[in-house]
């Protein structure tokens, strides 16, 4: 399973690279809030040690896959709003232009979520997680 | 009999961190999850699926703050409440033990019950939150009935 999502965000890190050329691979690692920066609070996993290093890498994996995917969708949902706008300008559909705009910054926005806001607020929960209480 | 339940907690205690641990990976993916369900609908124009998504997104911020926040506090003001007379003797010693294991396993219960609750707030089942939310109240009052049952047994058997 590991191999699996490793090998999907590969495959679509080298869509992304052939294609745009705009996105690099430390983008993706860069944006992965599982990295250590932040401060945890929490204790020593003991005994299950093992079992959190075999599932932390794979949610790593799964969020540069997540992120490269979300980068494909926010692309094509942007060409669709330009499109969508270009239409409505070239027959004069100002209510459809308006709209394309207000898609395509709903989109921005929703990108711009993505890059700051979660992984400040993956570090917000690793600095919050609390130590065993007994 | 203190020691077998020192070796308990520990356990216990490796398990709660590997919960916490695992609970914000899986948070923060499933907040990426919803952002991107988010992202799509609103390339669609989908404007329900975008306030579903944004909903699940808040609803997964106040199961993660429920864990962290909530849980460390119930299972200090239950172990700090459950207190046995420490004129019963061996009785009393077995009483504090059992109850420092039992406070233990109520913890682990609550953190499995809460990534139990995020996984369902994820995939937008509601029935998550109230399961977790029971699990909590059925572990203090476990401990609370504890609390009473182990004098009186003590003084059933004549310990006191």
């Amino acid at each position: 399973m590991n191999k699996l999502y490793f090998n999907g965000s590969i495959a679509l890190y080298g869509f992304l690279v052939r294609s745009s050329g705009w996105i690099s691979r430390p983008v993706l690692m860069l944006t992965a809030p599982s990295t250590g920066s932040c401060g945890s609070s929490g204790g020593d996993p003991g005994i299950f040690a093992p079992v959190l290093d075999k599932l932390l890498p794979l949610a790593r994996n799964a969020w540069a896959f997540g992120v490269a995917l979300l980068i494909v969708i926010a692309s094509l949902g942007g060409l669709f709003f330009a499109l969508k706008g270009a239409a409505g300008a070239s027959v004069g559909g100002s209510g459809m232009t308006s709209n394309a705009i207000i898609g395509m910054v709903a989109i921005i926005i929703v990108v711009l979520m993505v890059f700051l806001l979660l992984p400040q607020l993956s570090c917000m929960l690793q600095s919050s997680a609390p130590a065993a209480p007994f | 009999m203190m020691h077998a339940a020192q070796i308990l907690v520990d356990i216990l205690r490796n398990a709660w961190t590997a919960i916490i641990g695992l609970m914000v990976a899986v948070a923060v993916l499933a907040m990426l999850y919803q952002i991107l369900k988010l992202s799509v609908d609103a390339s669609l124009g989908a404007s329900m699926y975008v306030a579903q998504a944004v909903g699940a997104l808040i609803a997964l911020i106040i199961v993660a703050l429920y864990a962290f926040l909530a849980i460390p506090a119930i299972v200090r003001a239950v172990t700090v409440s459950v207190s046995i007379s420490p004129a019963c003797g061996p009785a009393a010693e077995l009483g504090q033990a059992a109850a420092y294991v039992m406070a233990a396993i109520a913890a682990v219960r609550m953190a499995k019950a809460a990534f139990t609750a995020m996984f369902s707030a994820m995939s937008g089942a509601g029935s998550g939150m109230s399961d977790a939310i029971t699990e909590a109240g059925e572990a203090v009052l476990g401990m609370l009935l504890i609390s009473v049952a182990v004098p009186v047994v003590a003084a059933f058997l004549g310990a006191c």
